[in-house]
């Protein structure tokens, strides 16, 4: 029996150890880089996500933290300032010498390109890369989402060595701002077509390039040895790239992430939504530690024009946007998780006004009787069908908006169902909904990509519809076709009375919040950058300590 | 013999085509068409169309189905993944040798726990230890993995730093600026004991159970009735009889295991299968989801025909039911 008890002894012994062992092996794990610290410029910026980019190719990369690092990596021919807020919104010309010279009535561009620029392996950047970008996205073999974006190009050429021309069929001003995403940029004239999209090492023309990319696990990103922030063309383009490098780790979840931060195992990630309140407490807010900065992002609810609830019933869906207890719905996003909202620009984009529409602050007598005189007589049987996501914060809102609308005499039913089986549904015209629980991110900084892609009814389809409102009213239509055709101040003038009009006398939906983003840094960060028009970290203008 | 495993074979085959024809049919029952996603959150219809037939979603179910297959046993070939169209063969390859280094070096963690304390247990019933080890089965069986890995993670890793918070480093080649076996098994440390635990409960009251029913067989007594060392009987009289049926579970729950990797590699960041088939479910990626199921059958499969035959080696009573 002794012997039996001390075999037992000796394998607790044995299993103890391996994982003391294992503990002791702990070095390698990466820690604090101590050469690093107190040097604005140089060193390795690690940045921890929860899942892997979808493509490395600018051709097919659409997930928004595969622009992320796109745009740290790649030259564009229009592009945004390193810059925050107002000033990191307004266009520039990146890669061309200037803004294009629009001919043809609108409808021809034609970009110069600045000379001086050159690719990670050292060939120069030409007009003619510009001219691969588009025909790489257009190339069926390529089955890329960029094509979305250029149904209206009639013909693209180049002119000269440095010089590209782009005819479109009709007059469209936000094509400058389509130009400015990720799957334009410059890429080598004989990139292959291969439809599952390129691998690293992935040359470009950007301040970086990808040299390694471990699918599910790293990737990591070095300088363009080509890039020379005291010469021109790059000097006056004010890119700082103040790392040397940018790892980053794949697969963590944000709890982890969260950890890894507060350990300085890691520089910065997406963190849980719920830990924000705790590390302002912590830390203060934007005091270096942790960040709020405004997405051009907005969240909704679909009221459905096409359900017998909504359809023409202009004023009761105007009463639901007296109805909401805007704050009470925003608090179900988590603290500091954005900014209450009547409208549907955010205030970041440019055009956007100010129009004060409907109660921010709450429910109180006065909107309850706005609320109560618009619904009276227009409730139409007092029922309506609610879809909403799973995932939070959807049943919280679902519920709160249930609470909101009885009070107007509306019975609202639940119906839950995962994000993406959500949104299929209700993009399917027909489906049997009255509300629905929305959001709309920026693809480009332009009013177009919210009020014309939201919401002109000319574009609504059998299936995929984004209109999810299915707000389909030919004055509406012809308006926000006009706003299209316009340029420079007037555009974003009519842009910005277009909203409110729109939100004022139609109501199509229910705008509750423009969504922040949360962001937490390590200790060895030295100076942090938010691009307002991507919504994520500007990689490039991030240093360490 | 040789008629059983053919009859063994046939039925792996059986259940094979069973477990791909109910996955596929639940994908296409899930009211979400991957195409859409692959084409953009603005596209036309002409261009989802377009991408349908470019993944083949064109076709009706049993089309795809007949493809699929026939790519799987002709060319060897899992098909593409239709959200990185990635070729999911790599992808399952690279995410199987780390869940089975989970699995498996779970399976030694929780086998060193379990067999001692279930033994210990059996010969020393209502003792200390024995009321010890039990709340310790019923804390392993209660408890999520995943609530045992937040647990173990915010003491082990961030506040005491005995171990790190996430990540894997291969035991071999470093792809993230780590690898080795000592990188290796600190990495696995805390997700190996989180498995462990969860898995060592169960076998520490099956062991217990079987030890002391065995203890009061006959040939038991009559072993310590001819003198013989109690250590012997022990091992040699209680130990080889009541393992047979742990090993029978072994087998099966090696299998099972894959379940409560998907959890364990989640906690800890782990690229392995589980996390693999979690994004693809997100994803709505029906060759990646697949791929893991079919890997997963086979394995199983492959697995439970070993145990059988082993068995019907070893017991001539197996072969002739």
């Amino acid at each position: 029996m002794k012997r039996q008890l001390w075999l037992t002894v000796a394998m607790a012994t044995v299993g103890a150890g391996l994982l003391l062992a294992a503990g002791f092996a702990s070095s390698a794990e990466s820690s604090p880089q101590a050469d690093q610290k107190n040097a604005a410029r140089g060193g390795t910026l690690r940045v921890d996500q929860t899942s892997d980019f979808d493509y490395i190719d600018t051709s097919l990369a659409y997930f928004s933290h595969s622009w992320q690092i796109l745009n740290t990596t790649q030259l564009k021919l229009m592009s945004f300032p390193d810059k925050e807020g107002a000033a990191g919104s307004r266009m520039r010309a990146e890669a061309a010498a200037g803004f294009p010279r629009v001919t043809n009535g609108g409808k021809t561009y034609t970009f110069t390109v600045k000379p001086g620029f050159r690719f990670s392996d050292g060939s120069p950047v030409t007009a003619d890369n510009f001219r691969a970008a588009i025909s790489r996205a257009l190339n069926p073999k390529m089955q890329s989402p960029a094509s979305s974006f250029l149904d209206d190009v009639a013909r693209y050429r180049t002119v000269g060595r440095m010089q590209l021309e782009i005819t479109l069929k009709v007059v469209a001003p936000d094509f400058l701002a389509r130009m400015s995403m990720p799957f334009f940029s410059a890429i080598p004239a004989n990139r292959p077509i291969v439809p599952e999209g390129v691998d690293a090492p992935l040359v470009s023309a950007g301040p970086y390039f990808i040299r390694e990319w471990v699918k599910g696990r790293s990737a990591k990103i070095v300088r363009n040895p080509f890039w020379n922030n005291a010469k021109e063309p790059f000097k006056s383009l004010g890119r700082p790239a103040n790392v040397n490098e940018i790892e980053y780790t794949t697969g963590n979840t944000q709890d982890a992430i969260k950890l890894r931060i507060e350990r300085n195992q890691t520089d910065l990630g997406a963190i849980p939504p719920a830990a924000a309140a705790e590390l302002s407490q912590k830390f203060g807010l934007n005091k270096g530690r942790f960040f709020i900065r405004k997405n051009l992002v907005f969240w909704y609810l679909a009221l459905n024009n096409d359900s017998a609830l909504f359809k023409g019933n202009t004023k009761l869906r105007q009463a639901v946007n007296f109805a909401i207890d805007r704050p009470q719905i925003v608090r179900q996003h988590g603290f500091l998780g954005g900014g209450r909202t009547d409208q549907i620009l955010p205030p970041g984009m440019p055009g956007f006004k100010d129009g004060k529409i409907y109660p921010l602050i709450g429910q109180n007598a006065t909107t309850k009787k706005q609320a109560d005189a618009l619904a009276q007589g227009n409730t139409r049987g007092g029922k309506a069908v609610f879809y909403a996501f799973t995932s939070a914060p959807g049943p919280a809102i679902a519920q709160v908006v249930q609470f909101n609308l009885k009070q107007i005499g509306i019975d609202v039913e639940i119906k839950q169902f995962t994000r993406t089986v959500q949104h299929e549904k209700v993009g399917t015209r027909g489906e049997p909904f009255d509300i629905s629980h929305s959001g709309w991110g920026a693809d480009y900084p332009d009013p177009y990509n919210f009020i014309n892609v939201l919401l002109d009814g000319s574009r609504i389809q059998a299936t995929n519809n984004v209109n999810e409102s299915y707000f389909n009213d030919k004055s509406y239509n012809a308006k926000m076709e006009k706003a299209a055709r316009l340029s420079g101040d007037a555009r974003l003038q009519n842009y910005g009375n277009l909203d409110i009009d729109i939100m004022k006398n139609q109501a199509p939906l229910a705008p509750y919040i423009n969504t922040n983003a949360r962001v937490f840094v390590s200790e060895s960060v030295g100076c942090y950058n938010f691009s307002p028009v991507n919504g994520t970290t500007n990689l490039v203008a991030v240093c360490k300590k | 013999m040789l008629q059983y495993l053919v009859r063994r074979l046939l039925w792996a085959a059986v259940l094979f085509l069973a477990v791909t024809v109910v996955t596929y049919v639940i994908f296409f029952i899930i009211p979400a068409n991957p195409a859409q996603q692959a084409a953009g959150k603005a596209a036309t219809t002409e261009k989802i169309e377009q991408v349908e037939k470019f993944l083949g979603l064109d076709q009706p179910v049993y089309v795809q189905y007949y493809r699929f297959m026939k790519r799987l046993i002709v060319d060897q070939s899992l098909g593409r993944s239709f959200a990185t169209r990635q070729d999911v063969n790599d992808i399952i390859f690279d995410a199987a040798p780390i869940t089975a280094s989970l699995v498996f070096g779970g399976v030694f963690f929780w086998m060193l726990l379990a067999v001692p304390i279930g033994i210990l247990s059996a010969l020393r019933p209502r003792s200390l230890l024995d009321r010890a080890s039990m709340t310790f089965v019923l804390i392993g069986i209660s408890a999520h993995p995943v609530w045992i890995g937040l647990i173990f993670v915010y003491f082990f890793s961030f506040k005491w730093q005995i171990t790190p918070i996430s990540g894997y480093c291969d035991i071999v080649n470093g792809s993230t600026g780590c690898g080795g076996p000592i990188d290796w098994a600190y990495h696995m440390a805390l997700p190996w004991a989180t498995f462990a635990i969860l898995f060592a409960a169960t076998y520490v009251r099956m062991i217990r159970a079987n030890v002391m029913e065995t203890l009061n067989e006959d040939y038991v007594r009559t072993a310590r009735a001819k003198g013989a060392p109690e250590s012997q009987v022990i091992r040699s009289h209680v130990l080889r009889n009541s393992m047979l049926a742990v090993v029978t579970m072994l087998g099966m729950d090696i299998g099972l295991a894959l379940g409560g990797a998907v959890f364990t590699e989640t906690v800890y960041g782990l690229p392995g299968l589980g996390r693999v088939a979690i994004e693809s479910i997100n994803n709505f990626d029906l060759p990646i989801t697949q791929g893991v199921v079919v890997f997963g059958t086979f394995s199983i499969i492959v697995f439970n025909l070993f145990v059988d035959l082993f068995y019907a080696w070893i017991d001539p009573r197996i072969r002739l039911a």
